[in-house]
Formats: C-alpha cells, sequence, structure tokens
C-alpha cells in the first residue's frame, strides 16, 4: 500500500514537473493550445472556465493566464468583469417583476447582472425563512434582496433561494431600501469575503469599532446601510477608496483609519427613514 | 488617375499591391457595454459592442412548446453606416437592405465560432457602428466584432478576421480602400478563421469573370493572415497589461 501511494505521488511531482515546463504565465488567446495533455498521466481532468478540450490539447477560449491546481484542474484567470452564476454563490438582486398565477406558484424575476436587468433568475414568492402563504414578504420593483443561487442550468432560469437546510441563522431575505448600493468590481467582492485578505481585515475592524450592516453580494454589488446619512455616505466612500486602492494592505489600513478617526468625531448625524414593511400579513 | 500608379507601383495611398492598411484599436470604450472595442483600419473606423449574455426570453412563457428542435440563436448582429460616416452627409430612410445582408454575414460568421448549444436561451447583442467609411466595411466590421466578443470575455473557438481585394488590370489588390471602392471594379470580402483559413463567408460585389476568382480569394485570405498577425499582436500586447493588473 505506502508503495503505491509513494509511486502516485511520484508521478504526481512528475505531472506537476512536467505542467511547469509548459509555459505557465503565456498569456493565452482564443484558439491557443494552451496545454499539451500528453505529457501528463492522469486522465481525469477538471476544466474550469475558459478552456476546452480538443483531442490531446487543452485551447482557450477567451484571452487570460492559465492557472494550473495540482491534479488535474485547469482553468483560465480572465480580468473581465461579468458576472456567471455558480451554486452557492450569495448575490445581491434586484427585484425586476413578479410573475405566475396562484399565490403559491409566484415567483420574483430577480436581476443580479454586473449591468441592470440583462441577468436575471427566479426566487419563488414563499422561498424565505418562515414565510407562509399568508405571511410572506412582499416585494415591489425595485426592492433589493440577498439571496443564494440554487441552481443553474443550461437551458433553464437560475433558480434563487433565501431559505437553507443547513444554517440555522438567517442571512438572506430582503434589504433596506435605505441602503446604499455600491457595485464593484469582481475581484474586489471576492476579495472582500477571502479571510486573511486586506479588505476582509478591513471590514472586521471597522466593524468592531463601529455598527453597520452590508451584504456582500458575489455579482459585484454590495449593500451598505447604517441608519443614519453621513454615516452611510462615509461608509460608501470608505469602500470605494478601497476598491480604489486595488489589494495594496497599507493604503487600506490608512483608509480604515481615517474612516474610524471621521466616524468618532461626526456631529448629529441625521437617521434616514424606512418605514417600508417587507413582511405582510394578509387576510385571506 | 490610376489606381495603381505605373510608374512607382504604388497606390493611391501608397501602399504596394499586398499590403493592408495600418490597425489601431482601444478596448473598453464604451462603458455602458460589456465589450467594446474602437477599431480603426486605415481611415475606416468601427466601433464594435457586445452586451450579453442575456436571457433571450424564449422560456418566458410555459406555454408547454419545446424549444428543442430550434437552432438556438447565440448571437444577434447588428451594422449601422453612420449618416455622418461618408463624404456627403445622408440620412436613409426606411432600412438598408446592404447593411442588413452585413449583418447576416456577421451573424452567420460568429455562429461558428461560438458554442450555441451549450447556452441555448441566452443572447448576445453585437453592434457595429460604422463612424468613418473609407471601404472594407464588412472586413472591418467582421474582424471588429471579434475584437469586441473577446473583450466582452464571450467564449470563442477562434477569431474570425475579414479582409477585402479588388483586381486592378489583372493584379488583386488587397484590403480596399473608398477610392478603388469607387471604381465598381471586381470586389471580394471573405472572413477566415485564420488559423486554418477556412473561409466562412464570402460577399462579392460587381460582376467579374471567374478566372478572377482564385486570385482574388487567394489575396483576400492573404490579407486576413496578415491583419490576424497585427490584430493577435495588439490583443496579446492587451491581455498582458490586463494579466499584470491581475495579479497585484
Amino acid at each position: 500500500m505506502p508503495l503505491l501511494k509513494r509511486e502516485m505521488d511520484m508521478k504526481q511531482e512528475e505531472d506537476t514537473a512536467a505542467i511547469r515546463e509548459q509555459p505557465g504565465q503565456k498569456t493565452s488567446f482564443p484558439g491557443d493550445v494552451v496545454f499539451s495533455l500528453d505529457t501528463i498521466s492522469t486522465r481525469t481532468l477538471f476544466l474550469g472556465p475558459g478552456v476546452r478540450k480538443e483531442a490531446d490539447n487543452l485551447i482557450a477560449t477567451r484571452c487570460g493566464v492559465l492557472r494550473y491546481r495540482p491534479p488535474a484542474t485547469f482553468f483560465l484567470d480572465t480580468s473581465d468583469d461579468s458576472y456567471l452564476p455558480a451554486t452557492g454563490d450569495d448575490i445581491v438582486g434586484v427585484v425586476v417583476r413578479r410573475r405566475g398565477q396562484e399565490v403559491l406558484e409566484q415567483y420574483y424575476m430577480v436581476d443580479f447582472g454586473k449591468n441592470t436587468s440583462r441577468q436575471t433568475g427566479v426566487l419563488p414568492i414563499l422561498a424565505f425563512k418562515g414565510a407562509t402563504k399568508r405571511y410572506r414578504p412582499n416585494l415591489k420593483k425595485g426592492d433589493l434582496v440577498y439571496c443564494r443561487v440554487r441552481k443553474t442550468t443550461v437551458d433553464g432560469p437560475v433558480r434563487l433561494t433565501c431559505t437553507s437546510n443547513n444554517t440555522k441563522e438567517q442571512f438572506w431575505g430582503p434589504l433596506r431600501r435605505t441602503g446604499a448600493l455600491y457595485r464593484a468590481k469582481l475581484s474586489f467582492v471576492r476579495r472582500c469575503l477571502t479571510e486573511g485578505s486586506a479588505e476582509h481585515s478591513m471590514i472586521m475592524e471597522v466593524g468592531a469599532k463601529f455598527p453597520f450592516e452590508s451584504a456582500v453580494g458575489l455579482n459585484g454589488r454590495i449593500w451598505l446601510y447604517t441608519g443614519f446619512e453621513k454615516s452611510q455616505n462615509l461608509l460608501y466612500l470608505l469602500f470605494r477608496d478601497a476598491e480604489e486602492a486595488n489589494g495594496d494592505v497599507m493604503l487600506i489600513k490608512k483608509i480604515t483609519g481615517r474612516f474610524l478617526q471621521e466616524t468618532a468625531t461626526l456631529g448629529d448625524d441625521f437617521p434616514v427613514e424606512d418605514n417600508t414593511q417587507y413582511w405582510v400579513t394578509r387576510v385571506a | 488617375m490610376d489606381l495603381v500608379s505605373s510608374f512607382t507601383g504604388l497606390r493611391l495611398d501608397g501602399r504596394r499591391e499586398n499590403e493592408i492598411r495600418d490597425i489601431r484599436c482601444q478596448f473598453g470604450v464604451a462603458k455602458e457595454a460589456d465589450g467594446s472595442v474602437l477599431f480603426e483600419q486605415g481611415n475606416t473606423k468601427i466601433l464594435a459592442t457586445v452586451y450579453g449574455p442575456f436571457d433571450s426570453g424564449d422560456n418566458d412563457d410555459d406555454d408547454g412548446d419545446l424549444a428543442v428542435l430550434e437552432d438556438p440563436t447565440a448571437i444577434e448582429c447588428e451594422f449601422k453606416l453612420s449618416a455622418f460616416s461618408q463624404q456627403d452627409r445622408r440620412t436613409r430612410q426606411g432600412e438598408d437592405p446592404r447593411s442588413e445582408e452585413y449583418a447576416e454575414y456577421m451573424e452567420t460568421c460568429y455562429r461558428v465560432i461560438m458554442f450555441p448549444h451549450k447556452n441555448a436561451s441566452s443572447i448576445v447583442r453585437l453592434s457595429c457602428q460604422v463612424l468613418q467609411a473609407d471601404g472594407g466595411h464588412l472586413a472591418a466590421a467582421l474582424t471588429a466584432g471579434t475584437l469586441a466578443l473577446i473583450d466582452a470575455g464571450i467564449p470563442v473557438k477562434d477569431l474570425i478576421v475579414g479582409c477585402s481585394a479588388t483586381v486592378v488590370e489583372g493584379k488583386p489588390l488587397m484590403d480596399v480602400s473608398s477610392q478603388e471602392d469607387l471604381q465598381r471594379l471586381p470586389q471580394i470580402t471573405v472572413g477566415v478563421i485564420p488559423r486554418n483559413q477556412e473561409i466562412i463567408v464570402m460577399d462579392t460585389k460587381n460582376r467579374f469573370h471567374k478566372d478572377l476568382l482564385a486570385p482574388l480569394l487567394d489575396a483576400a485570405v492573404k490579407g486576413c493572415t496578415q491583419t490576424f498577425q497585427v490584430i493577435e499582436k495588439i490583443v496579446r500586447d492587451h491581455v498582458r497589461k490586463a494579466a499584470g493588473a491581475m495579479s497585484s
């Protein structure tokens, strides 16, 4: 048994070496052969976006840099900024309209595209935690909702949900209208959600000293809410500056410090009125 | 005036017979679009914008119709010749048959290189606006459209490059400019996948003898190869810059 394992390890090492030998950091171009498969021994491949297999070659379908994760995962890292929904992504969407006949079969069309109303998914009207036929959120056109991608299919709509069987916590649901919506680059959003990154620690540091609500959607939309006018604007500017910093740790620390100072010295702040009742009870 | 000088053998704009015009392009010009490119070939200037992919709306009404047998659309193209693009300002009433034909050519081309069956019921809208017209519109639009698709990050198998060719006194000329275009000479435009020299569309203009077809095609395909070499370099430089920003 150990021998077999060692052999496999050796094989994998050989593979890794072979992959290193091939130009790794080379930028590729649609139609380029990015990788030749006859140099590696594994036959099972995991192909991510941007590559396709033809005969014994991997061919690029977009512009980017080939990335490799052992043992046999290949994908093309691209700089483009369009969101592709994947199962399990948490997103911030905008309700576009409501469709369907019977109450139980109704659903909201929710737009989650990078640009407005180009990519939509369906969110069933009762797919909220604790929603019943009589007591449920009543969302209008333009309302924001934080939801999770449940399923994506090739030829069907993207299915969204605000419930989960795995967690008891209730993150998902309608977001307050008076919050601020910040549109960021997808790379920035991903960094915000990665533990250990400068952006993530920024959010944690600010959150420890200054109460605010936020919903970070993987589709490049960040919803921010403090309940007060001035501080919400400052928070928005903080995120904007942090995105412009482009991952610069020192700069982000500086911005965070400045933000905390500004909020500490903030004079009287005006509360933002929000009387919208999202959850309503209907009498038959 | 001769189109090709008998003395120097040069064309009116100073090119040789087998030379294409200078190509420049600028990516990401239209901020609202998902992908855009301002493509210049000599004095022909085209703005190509890509919107999408988004839901084509085929599945919107659940009336139980099976749309499976239909071929997915994948792409919708539009070709527009701006009123201010030519020497005389002209505003056309109604639809322009030539523009529609060009749009159709573009659709056929891009459907070959895209993956329509992988994302059925989603659609990409591509629009090519000619800002300056100086000949070879279809050829330039084909090239610009591909670049815009790449900029939008839409998966494509390969590139499509267009080039036009004409013939003057038995000599084939590559990449037609408007001065040559006006002479009602035999003219041909091809859309080619340059890597395997596969011709996807071919458009002919004005009558010509069939013996001229072979040299014309040859010149046009060679022109495509030249164009490809130029745009390949441009795109690679562009991606390298973007990749630098990616790693940081």
